[in-house]
C-alpha cells in the first residue's frame, strides 16, 4: 500500500488553525484570570505564564511534526489514514464498509483552497483532511464508484440468494394521496 | 401489490392525551381549595371574574383539544405494505408519508405497559438498520394484540436478514422462564459497581448518623442544632427503602425472563410491568459481551449479553442474554443457543504484553500529577500560611483521590485481554465490572489504533474498533496489542488493507 503525503498548501493551513486556536485559548484564559483577579496571586500567575508558553510552543512547532507524519492510503480493500503529533492516530475503513462520503471545507480551508473527505460507516467516521479540492473530488468520484460496485455485487449475490425480492419503486411525494 | 390500510388501535388517542388530561386534572385538584370558595361565595371583585373564567376555560378545554387532535391524527394516519415497503401516511396539517424499506428492518418486537395490558393492545416496535437510529428512526405502531402479532409475522417474513445464517441452526429450544432465585441471584451478583460503592457510602453515613456525632444531614435543611432519634431512623429508612425499591424494580424487570431460540432468530421475553418480547435476527447481533460485575468476580459468576441495533436502544431496554450464573451454565447455554459467537474462546484471551505495564503506571502517574498533585500545589501556595497550619482536608481529599486513581488503574489493569482468532477478536477491559467482547473481523466497521510517545517506543498500540450497535456500545476499546496484533485486525478486518505495507 502506498502512502501519499499532502500538498504543501496544507502547512499553512496547519499553522492558521493552530495559531487561531492557541491564540483563543490564551486570550480566554487570560480573560478569566483578569475577571476574577487571579493575577494577584503568584502561583496562578505563574501557572499561567507556563500554560501560555506550552501552548505558544505547541502552535510553533507542532504543525510541521503534524505535516510530516500525515499520511493516507487508499487501496481497493480500504483506507488508511495516519496522523498525530505527539500521540498519534491511525484509522483503517474497510472500503466495503462505507455508507456515506462527504466532502467539507471549513473557513481556513476555503482560505487555502482545501478539503476534506469524511467517510462515514455504519459505526463512525474518518476523515481525510488538507486535501486539494481537485484531489478531493477525484478521492470522493473514485470511493463513490467503489461503493456503487460493491451495492450492485451484493445485491447481485442477494437475489441469486433468492432471499431478496425485487424493491417496488416508491416516491415521497406529499399532496398526492387521496385520504 | 398494496395491502389494506388500517389505523393504529383508537386507545393511542388515550395514550398520546393521557399526560395533558392528567396534569389538567392535578392542577384543577391542587388549586381546589382556592376555586370551589369562587363558586360558593362569589367573586371579590367582578374585575377578576374574566381572567378567572379564562384560566379555568383554558385548564378545562385544553385536554378536550388535545384529545380532539390526537383523534384527528388518529383518524388521518394511515398505514399500509407497498410491494417490500411500509407505508406511514399522515394526512393532517402537516403532511407527511414515510416510506420504509422492509427489507432494512432489524428487529421486530411488541411490547406493552400496564395501560396496554388491560387494554388487551400491543406496541409492535420495527428497528430499522441504522447505526443513528437509537429510536430517532424506529416506528412504533400500536395495535389491538391479535393484529401485532399477525403483522409481526408478516414483517418478519419481508426481513431479509431473517433468512441469512448458517444452514446449521439450532432448532427450537427450552423455552423454559427463569426462576425467582435465579433472577434473585441475578439481581444481587449484577449489581453495578457504582452502586457498591453508593452503598457503601450510605451505610458508613447511617452508623455515622447512629454512633458519630450528633449531627443529621435533614437538620442542615430544618436548621435544628441537635436530633431526634426519629430523625435519625427516618433518614435510614429512606436510604434503605431506596435501595430495596431497586432492587425490586430490577427483579420486576426480570420477572419470567426466558430465552430461546428458533432457527435463526432468537426470542427474549421478560417484563412485569413493562413486558418486553424481542425477535432478534442471529444475522443482527454484531457482538456478544461476557459481563462479570464486582460480586459476580468474587463469586466466580458470569453473565452474557448480545449487542445489536434494536435492543438496549432505550434505557429501559437490556440487552440481557443470560442471568448471572455460574459460568459452566452460561457457557452451555451461549453454545446451545448461539454457537456463532464461540464464547469458549474468552479462556485463550492472553494478559496485556510485558510493557504495558509500564505504559499503565506512566498514565497513572500523569492522572495523579494532572487531578491531584498540580492542584494541591496550587491551592496550598494561594494561602501557603492556612495550607500548612490547617492542610489537612485538602491533602486529605487529594490523597483519596490519587488512591481512588491508583486503584483504578490496577483494577483496569487486571481486566486487560487480548485473543484473536481465525473469525472473531475478543477484547477485555473494564475495571470493577470486567467485560470481554467477542466481535467478529466482519462486524467491525472500522478501527482506529493509538499511540503516545512511549507506546510508540514499546511497538504497542491502543484504540477502538467501531461496530455497529447503540451509542453505548459503539466503541469496543482495544486494549495493548502488539505490532502483529494490529496487522491481523487490519488484514481481517478489510481481508488485505495493509497488504504491501
Amino acid at each position: 500500500m502506498e502512502f501519499q503525503t499532502l500538498n504543501k498548501k496544507a502547512i499553512g493551513c496547519m499553522y492558521t488553525a493552530t495559531l487561531l486556536g492557541v491564540a483563543a485559548a490564551i486570550l480566554s484564559l487570560t480573560f478569566l484570570m483578569r475577571q476574577f483577579s487571579l493575577f494577584s496571586y503568584p502561583a496562578l500567575a505563574g501557572a499561567y505564564l507556563a500554560l501560555a508558553l506550552l501552548l505558544a510552543l505547541d502552535g510553533i512547532f507542532s504543525p510541521p511534526f503534524r505535516y510530516h507524519r500525515y499520511r493516507y492510503a487508499i487501496n481497493e480493500e480500504c483506507i488508511d489514514v495516519k496522523e498525530g503529533y505527539l500521540w498519534t492516530q491511525e484509522h483503517i475503513v474497510p472500503i466495503e464498509r462505507l455508507h456515506q462520503i462527504t466532502m467539507a471545507q471549513g473557513p481556513i480551508d476555503r482560505v487555502f483552497g482545501l478539503t476534506k473527505v469524511i467517510v462515514t460507516t455504519a459505526g463512525g467516521e474518518a476523515t481525510i483532511r488538507f486535501l486539494e479540492y481537485e484531489k478531493a473530488q477525484q478521492i470522493a468520484e473514485a470511493l463513490k464508484k467503489k461503493i456503487n460496485q460493491v451495492a450492485l455485487s451484493e445485491r447481485a449475490s442477494q437475489q441469486a440468494e433468492g432471499c431478496i425480492g425485487t424493491p417496488t419503486p416508491h416516491t415521497q411525494e406529499e399532496g398526492s394521496h387521496d385520504n | 401489490m398494496t395491502t389494506e390500510k388500517f389505523h393504529c388501535h383508537p386507545t393511542i388517542i388515550l395514550e398520546k392525551a393521557g399526560g395533558v388530561i392528567i396534569a389538567s386534572i392535578l392542577i384543577l385538584l391542587s388549586q381546589a381549595e382556592y376555586v370551589i370558595p369562587f363558586f360558593q361565595e362569589g367573586f371579590a371583585s367582578e374585575e377578576d371574574l374574566p381572567s378567572i373564567l379564562m384560566v379555568l376555560g383554558l385548564i378545562l378545554l385544553l385536554p378536550f383539544f388535545t384529545a380532539g387532535y390526537q383523534f384527528l391524527v388518529w383518524r388521518k394516519t394511515w398505514i399500509y405494505m407497498d410491494g417490500t415497503t411500509l407505508v406511514i401516511e399522515r394526512n393532517t396539517l402537516n403532511r407527511k408519508k414515510n416510506t420504509y424499506s422492509l427489507a432494512h428492518i432489524s428487529n421486530v418486537n411488541t411490547e406493552q405497559n400496564l395501560f396496554e395490558l388491560f387494554m388487551h393492545t400491543s406496541r409492535l416496535k420495527l428497528d430499522m438498520e441504522n447505526a443513528s437510529d437509537a429510536n430517532s428512526t424506529d416506528i412504533t405502531i400500536l395495535l389491538s394484540m391479535s393484529k401485532a402479532l399477525e403483522m409481526k409475522a408478516q414483517l418478519l417474513s419481508f426481513s431479509q436478514k431473517s433468512t441469512v445464517g448458517d444452514g446449521a441452526a439450532p432448532s427450537l429450544s427450552d423455552p423454559s422462564c427463569a426462576s425467582f432465585s435465579e433472577i434473585l441471584t441475578h439481581c444481587i451478583c449484577s449489581l453495578p459497581g457504582y452502586y457498591l460503592i453508593s452503598a457503601v457510602i450510605f451505610t458508613a453515613l447511617a452508623l455515622f448518623l447512629f454512633f458519630g456525632l450528633d449531627l443529621n444531614p435533614l437538620d442542615i435543611l430544618f436548621e435544628k442544632k441537635t436530633t431526634s432519634f426519629f430523625m435519625k431512623s427516618f433518614t435510614v429508612c429512606i436510604l434503605v427503602f431506596s435501595y430495596i425499591y431497586q432492587i425490586i424494580k430490577r427483579l420486576l424487570g426480570f420477572y419470567q425472563f426466558s430465552v430461546y431460540r428458533q432457527g435463526n432468530e432468537l426470542m427474549v421475553h421478560y417484563g412485569f410491568f413493562r413486558k418486553q418480547d424481542f425477535t432478534i435476527p442471529i444475522g443482527r447481533i454484531h457482538a456478544l459481551q461476557i459481563v462479570q460485575p464486582p460480586i459476580a468476580r468474587l463469586t466466580g459468576r458470569y453473565e452474557a449479553r448480545i449487542v445489536c441495533i434494536g435492543v438496549g436502544d432505550a434505557q429501559e431496554e437490556l440487552t440481557q442474554f443470560s442471568l448471572c450464573k455460574k459460568k459452566q451454565d452460561v457457557m452451555e447455554s451461549l453454545a446451545a443457543l448461539l454457537p456463532e459467537f464461540p464464547a469458549a474462546s474468552i479462556h485463550h484471551m492472553r494478559k496485556p504484553p510485558k510493557h504495558a505495564k509500564i505504559l499503565s503506571f506512566c498514565s497513572c502517574f500523569c492522572w495523579i500529577m494532572v487531578c491531584c498533585l498540580f492542584p494541591y500545589m496550587l491551592i496550598a501556595s494561594l494561602e501557603p500560611s492556612k495550607a500548612i497550619e490547617d492542610a489537612s482536608p485538602l491533602l486529605y481529599a487529594c490523597l483519596s483521590l490519587a488512591c481512588c486513581i491508583l486503584l483504578y488503574y490496577l483494577f483496569r489493569h487486571f481486566c486487560l485481554g487480548f485473543y484473536a482468532g481465525g473469525s472473531f477478536a475478543i477484547c477485555s477491559g473494564g475495571s470493577l465490572t470486567k467485560t470481554a467482547t467477542i466481535m467478529p473481523y466482519r462486524e467491525m466497521q472500522h478501527i482506529c489504533f493509538k499511540q503516545n510517545l512511549l507506546s510508540r517506543h514499546f511497538h504497542l498500540y491502543q484504540g477502538e474498533a467501531y461496530i455497529l450497535a447503540s451509542e453505548a456500545n459503539r466503541k469496543v476499546r482495544l486494549p495493548y496489542i502488539t505490532e502483529a496484533e494490529k496487522k491481523l485486525l487490519a488484514q481481517e478486518m478489510g481481508h488485505d488493507c495493509l497488504g504491501g505495507s
